[in-house]
């Protein structure tokens, strides 16, 4: 038998316990995170200059007319079609031939699925920066492979690709792609072993052909794993930076000067660490957007 | 039969493609590791190094500016934000799983909606923290900034461990005059082992590979990244044999722990089936 006074300690005793054991993780997260977090909307409202970061002065609403109203880059004229065209890009080519690949590497008779997979997977877990050096290495106008075997193959002025003003941006997205199809691949991949086998089976019974199989049983299936997968990497590629920061520096004249880039140029290069904070909290605006479909495309897709 | 060959032989040949472009830039570099300078950066390139040599290890390592010294930045801030990362998550999800305390649910929730910050979208108010309070260019201001930067998904990762851990085992210890923390340590620690390796493991590349933040926070205690990085710009013409060695040796420890990675990710895997 317990006695009273124990039977009411323990439950205090309990939840006391339970948040010193979560104690830790939340100071580390609370003052590197979520401060943070707030700190970016408030100081998104003031001038603040990076040689003195003491000093802020409020101007109110006036960091973000400045996005705006920024001459070179312009927002509506560079920023923005930049952005779009590095995510739009990266994302469809990532998810396309991460399905793909999954779907290859699933077939039941296929041997050496193993070592596939770790090749597949290795640009994932390879740090930006060694991906940027090797893609650098690879453009390179004058060293590089790629125009090595244009110029075997007989063209004898091969394009300059990163420092070249139309190409730099596509080349840019491939290296991102060569980085990220691996994450569609994973994902893909946990999709399509979801799928029970027994479903091939009956429609082998009924005379699908291949084809059929994919568009009528695999597609349908398939798509919460297609959507998840494309809000993720939309993600991502929206917060790509270490990269194109090494790869090009949002050159040549802004053409790979993505918002991410941007920020950290206004901020870090230029000193304005109040107009940075606005762009920031732009981005941010649209990760929660983006979010917010994530975990309501989520929960549905937990009910189905 | 015959089409079924040859939608066979196209699957080998599309994932051949596949796998040479994955390799070709990797390789491209790497290869040029162990080539003297003056093969690196001759023209014609060669594919295969032409007199293979292992001396650009010591002119890296000991006589550019490089040096040895970013290797070591980036171990021992490696090597700390993991155990920061790791303790603290296993500490918050033995929590998680195991004790009842008002609003519990709304904390789990908030630290896999903080999954979701960019951690470009806080580097501003971060870069004024660390001036003011002295973190800036410290080797503790990294761990700490890396740790918590893998506590949210460690956490859940462990709390997934945890909870498989059948709470029964643990009341038999208790029965047999375990405390509380004695019988975590003695019965639940053990089962989620392969979890908390896989939480080290993440912890351990995602510092290692990081450069953006130590980009911004530090000016001395430079981790390798950031020294390939200022490699590139400061010295005009690139010397890529150099260049390549040091990517070389960075990439050789994510190898190395990519292979235990994938060994505890498959165990990870079963155990989680179990669970269902």
């Amino acid at each position: 038998m317990k006695s009273k006074a124990n039977s009411i300690r323990k439950p205090l005793k309990e939840s006391t316990l339970g948040y010193l054991l979560i104690l830790p993780a939340f100071l580390i997260i609370f003052f590197m995170m979520i401060y943070p977090f707030f700190e970016t909307f408030r100081m998104s409202f003031f001038r603040v200059s990076l040689a003195d970061i003491r000093h802020e002065t409020f101007v109110g609403l006036r960091n973000f007319s400045k996005i705006f109203s920024n001459d070179w880059p312009n927002f509506f004229h560079d920023i923005l079609p930049n952005t779009f065209y590095f995510v739009g890009g990266s994302i469809i080519l990532q998810l396309f031939l991460g399905l793909f690949l999954a779907i290859l590497v699933n077939q039941k008779w296929l041997k050496g699925r193993e070592i596939f997979r770790a090749i597949f997977i290795l640009p994932w877990v390879t740090s930006a920066i060694i991906i940027s050096i090797s893609w650098n290495f690879m453009y390179e106008p004058r060293l590089g492979i790629l125009n090595y075997l244009l110029r075997t193959i007989g063209i004898s002025s091969p394009p300059n690709w990163l420092n070249d003003p139309n190409l730099a941006m596509l080349c840019i997205i491939i290296a991102n792609v060569w980085h990220g199809t691996a994450f569609s691949f994973i994902m893909q991949t946990a999709g399509l072993q979801s799928i029970p086998e027994n479903i091939y089976e009956a429609s082998a019974v009924d005379g699908a052909v291949p084809w059929q199989r994919f568009i009528y049983i695999t597609f349908p299936l398939m798509k919460p794993f297609i959507i998840i997968n494309l809000i993720l990497i939309s993600m991502y590629t929206m917060n790509v930076f270490d990269m194109i920061y090494a790869m090009t520096n949002g050159g040549p004249l802004y053409k790979t000067e993505v918002v991410s880039l941007f920020m950290y140029h206004q901020a870090f290069e230029y000193g304005h660490m109040g107009l940075g904070s606005a762009i920031a909290v732009l981005i941010l605006l649209i990760n929660l957007l983006l979010t917010l479909l994530y975990m309501k495309l989520n929960r549905e897709w937990a009910e189905v | 039969m015959k089409i079924h060959l040859k939608w066979k032989i196209t699957t080998y040949i599309l994932l051949l493609i596949w796998s040479l472009f994955t390799i070709l830039p990797l390789y491209w570099l790497l290869s040029a590791t162990f080539k003297s300078p003056n093969e690196a950066m001759g023209y014609p390139p060669t594919f295969f190094p032409k007199h293979f040599t292992l001396s650009n290890f010591n002119t890296l390592l000991f006589k550019s500016k490089f040096g040895f010294k970013p290797f070591l930045n980036s171990i021992i801030i490696s090597v700390g934000a993991m155990l920061i990362s790791t303790v603290s998550s296993m500490l918050a999800g033995f929590g998680f799983s195991r004790f009842r305390f008002p609003f519990r649910k709304y904390l789990l929730i908030l630290i896999l909606l903080l999954q979701m910050i960019p951690i470009l979208a806080v580097i501003i108010p971060l870069y004024k923290i660390y001036s003011i309070y002295g973190l800036y260019d410290t080797y503790w201001g990294l761990m700490l900034v890396y740790a918590m930067w893998t506590i949210p998904l460690n956490t859940w990762l462990l709390k997934g461990y945890f909870d498989t851990v059948p709470k029964e085992i643990e009341e038999a210890a208790l029965i047999d005059g375990c405390s509380r923390m004695k019988s975590f340590f003695k019965v639940s620690f053990p089962i989620a082992s392969p979890g908390i390796a896989a939480a080290a493991i993440f912890a351990f590349t995602r510092a290692w590979n990081e450069f953006i933040l130590a980009l911004t926070l530090t000016s001395q205690v430079r981790p390798y990244t950031v020294e390939l990085y200022r490699f590139i710009g400061e010295y005009g013409q690139v010397s890529w044999n150099l260049l390549a060695t040091a990517s070389f040796i960075a990439i050789v420890p994510i190898i190395i722990t990519f292979s235990f990675l994938q060994k505890y990710f498959v165990i990870g895997l079963s155990k989680g089936s179990v669970k269902g």
